[in-house]
C-alpha cells in the first residue's frame, strides 16, 4: 500500500499539478486581502466624492457576511480561510492527475495487469488525494497567514477554531473527492467529468449558497431546501462560517461533518464495488 | 510439451450481444513463444485482457502456474509483463520517469532496473524528452520495456511490433529471443506481421470469430506448410518420364532452367534424389516448396473471413 502512494507522489512532483494549485492558492490569498484593502480605498474617494448611490453599494458589500480580513476584531488568517470552500476548484488538477487521467487514458491497466489488487490500486489512489488535498490545505493555513501578516498584520488565530475548521472542512473535501473517483469511474469521461465538478459547485455556491448568506432568502426558508442541507459543497463553507459554538446560521457544524462523513462512506463503498466489477475496455 | 504456465478452459466473453471470445481453452507451456494470430475483431486482445484481469469472463476459467483462486491468480500475475493494444503511459513525464513510477509501484529495488530495461530497447538517449513526444516505435520500445521491468516469468504482448522501424522489428526480435532462450521467459506475442512471428514463435493459435479454430506447433506448421518438391536435374525429359513412369507422380510442373516442381508432399525430397540419382539423372539442386506462415494462415481461414 506505501509503495503506491509513494509511487503516486514521486508522479504527482513531477508533474504541473501542485505547481498550479500553488499559484491558484497564492492568487486566491492576495485577492481575499487585497479586495477589501482596495474597496476601504475606493469608499474613501467616493465619499470625497459624494457619489451616493455606489458608496450605499459598496458599503453593503464590505458589510455583508463575505470574508473581510480588515474588519476589526477579525483575525486576518482566519477571514481568508473562511474562503478556503474555493479550493474545491483546485482539487480539479489533483484529482485529474491522479485518478481522471489514469481511467480515461487507460494508465491504470498497466497496474492491474501486473497483479495489483483493484481494491488495493483504488485505495492508494484515493489516499493520495486525501494526502494531496490535507498538505494542500494546510499550505493554504501557512500562505493564509504569511500574506495577511504581511499586507494587513501579523495575528496568530485561535488554534483550537482553527483545528475545528480543519477537521471540519477536511472531511467535506474528502467526500467531494471520493464522489470526484466515484463519477470519473461511472463516466469514464474526462471532459465531462470537468464539466460537471466545475459546474456543480457553481451552481450550488453562486445561485443557492451566497444568495442564502446574503439574506436573500430567509433562514427559516434556507432550512427546508433539501438540497441546500446535504449538499457537501455549501456545507462546506458553512464549516468555515458556522463554528460548533454558534450555530445560529443555516446549517451547524456538527450536521456537516455527519453529512461529509455518511458521504464518504457511501461513495467509497460504491467506488469500490464499481472499480472491482468494471470492465476496463 | 513442458509444464502449462498459462491454461484457459473453455473461457468466453460476451459485451452485450456480442461474444468476443467463444468457448476458448489454450494451453501455454513454459519456456514457449506463442503466436496467437487472427485477423482484428478474432478476439485476441480480448483473450489477452482475460488473462491479465483488465476484463472478466462471461464463463470459464483461467490457470496461471497452477493456480485458479482470484486471490491467487493476482499474486501469479505478477510474474506476468505485459502490453496491451498500445502502450499507454504518462504523457507528461519522460521514460524514466515513468519506469521510476512502476518501479516505486512495483517494489523493485534494483537501482540498475531501469537502466538495464532501457538498455535492452535500445531507449537510453531519450534524456528528458516527454513520453507525448515519443515516436510510435520509441512508445512501443518503451512499452517491451516495461514489460520486463519487473523481470517476469510471462511475456504478454499485444502486437508489439506495431509502428517499430525494420531495425527496430529486428532489435525487438533479438531481445524476445534472448529472453526465451537465455532467461527461460514464456512469451504469448499476437501480431499481424506474420513473417515476423514464424521467425519467433514456436508454437501458434488461430483465431476467428472469437474462437480458436486451430493450434499448432512449428513442426506441424512445416510439416503442414510443406507442398512439393522443386529439383534441378541435367536431363529434363528423362527425370519426367522416370518419374512418371516408375514414381508415379503425376502433378509436375516444368519451370524454365531445368526445374521442375512436384505437387506432391507426400514425397520426401531425399528419396526422390536418391531414386532419380539411381536411375541416371542427376539432381543439381533441390528444395521443399513451402507455404509461408501467410498463406498458411489464409488457407485456414479463407481468403477474407467478413
Amino acid at each position: 500500500m506505501l509503495s503506491g502512494i509513494k509511487a503516486e507522489l514521486y508522479r504527482l512532483s513531477k508533474g504541473k499539478a501542485l505547481w498550479i494549485i500553488g499559484i491558484a492558492m497564492v492568487v486566491s490569498i492576495l485577492a481575499t486581502t487585497l479586495v477589501p484593502i482596495l474597496i476601504e480605498e475606493l469608499l474613501a474617494e467616493l465619499l470625497v466624492e459624494g457619489d451616493a448611490t455606489f458608496m450605499l453599494g459598496m458599503m453593503n458589500l464590505q458589510g455583508s457576511n463575505v470574508a473581510n480580513p480588515l474588519t476589526e476584531g477579525n483575525n486576518p488568517t482566519f477571514e481568508i480561510i473562511k474562503t478556503l470552500d474555493v479550493q474545491v476548484f483546485f482539487f480539479l488538477a489533483v484529482i485529474l492527475s491522479v485518478w481522471t487521467n489514469d481511467i480515461s487514458e487507460g494508465t491504470i491497466r498497466n497496474l492491474i495487469a501486473s497483479g495489483h489488487s483493484r481494491k488495493r490500486v483504488y485505495v492508494e489512489k484515493l489516499l493520495t488525494s486525501f494526502i494531496t488535498c490535507t498538505l494542500v490545505v494546510l499550505t493554504y493555513y501557512f500562505l493564509a497567514f504569511l500574506i495577511s501578516g504581511i499586507l494587513i498584520e501579523f495575528k496568530i488565530p485561535n488554534l483550537f477554531q482553527l483545528l475545528i475548521i480543519f477537521i471540519g472542512q477536511l472531511i467535506l473535501f474528502f467526500s467531494i473527492i471520493s464522489a470526484s473517483y466515484l463519477i470519473v469511474l461511472i463516466t469514464r469521461n474526462k471532459t465531462f467529468f470537468i464539466a460537471i465538478y466545475l459546474l456543480y459547485p457553481t451552481i450550488f455556491i453562486n445561485l443557492i449558497s451566497l444568495p442564502v448568506r446574503l439574506g436573500i432568502l430567509s433562514g427559516d426558508l434556507s432550512r427546508n431546501i433539501l438540497a441546500y442541507t446535504i449538499d457537501p459543497y455549501t456545507l462546506l463553507s458553512s464549516v468555515a462560517w458556522n463554528l460548533p459554538e454558534t450555530t445560529n446560521g443555516i446549517s451547524s457544524y456538527g450536521h456537516s461533518i455527519v453529512v461529509g462523513l455518511i458521504m464518504l462512506v457511501i461513495t467509497i463503498i460504491l467506488g469500490l464495488i464499481i472499480f472491482e466489477r468494471r470492465d476496463m475496455v | 510439451m513442458g509444464i502449462a504456465v498459462l491454461k484457459m478452459n473453455n473461457i468466453s466473453k460476451k459485451y452485450k450481444r456480442t461474444l468476443a471470445v467463444d468457448g476458448v481453452s489454450l494451453n501455454v507451456s513454459k519456456g514457449d513463444i506463442y503466436g496467437l494470430i487472427g485477423s482484428n475483431g478474432a478476439g485476441k486482445t480480448t483473450i489477452i485482457k482475460l488473462i491479465t484481469s483488465l476484463i472478466s469472463s462471461t464463463n470459464g476459467s483461467i490457470e496461471l502456474f497452477g493456480k485458479t483462486e482470484k486471490a491467487e491468480l493476482n499474486k501469479m500475475r505478477k510474474k506476468i509483463g505485459c502490453i496491451i493494444e498500445y502502450p499507454i503511459f504518462y504523457s507528461n513525464l519522460s521514460a524514466y520517469d515513468n519506469l521510476k513510477y512502476y518501479c516505486i509501484q512495483f517494489g523493485i529495488k534494483d537501482k540498475k532496473a531501469i537502466e538495464n530495461a532501457l538498455n535492452l530497447v535500445n531507449l537510453t538517449k531519450t534524456d528528458k524528452k516527454k513520453f507525448k513526444e515519443f515516436s510510435l516505435g520509441m512508445k512501443q520500445k518503451l512499452g517491451i520495456a516495461l514489460a520486463i521491468l519487473n523481470k517476469p516469468e510471462i511475456l504478454i504482448l499485444d502486437e508489439p511490433l506495431n509502428g517499430l522501424d525494420p531495425m527496430g522489428i529486428i532489435e525487438i526480435r533479438e531481445v524476445l529471443r534472448d529472453l526465451n532462450e537465455n532467461h527461460g521467459v514464456t512469451i504469448l506475442i499476437s501480431s499481424h506481421i506474420l513473417g515476423e512471428l514464424s521467425q519467433i514463435a514456436n508454437r501458434y493459435g488461430v483465431m476467428k470469430k472469437g474462437r480458436l479454430i486451430k493450434e499448432f506447433s512449428k513442426d506441424q506448421l512445416e510439416a503442414d506448410c510443406k507442398s512439393g518438391v522443386l529439383i534441378r536435374v541435367d536431363d529434363v525429359e528423362k527425370a519426367i518420364c522416370l518419374m512418371k513412369t516408375v514414381l508415379h507422380i503425376d502433378r509436375m510442373e516444368l519451370y524454365s532452367n531445368n526445374e521442375i516442381a512436384i505437387h506432391d508432399k507426400t514425397y520426401h525430397l531425399d528419396e526422390l534424389v536418391f531414386q532419380l540419382n539411381n536411375k541416371g539423372v542427376r539432381v543439381n539442386h533441390s528444395k521443399d516448396i513451402t507455404k509461408n506462415l501467410e498463406q498458411y494462415y489464409r488457407s485456414l481461414i479463407g481468403k477474407r473471413e467478413e
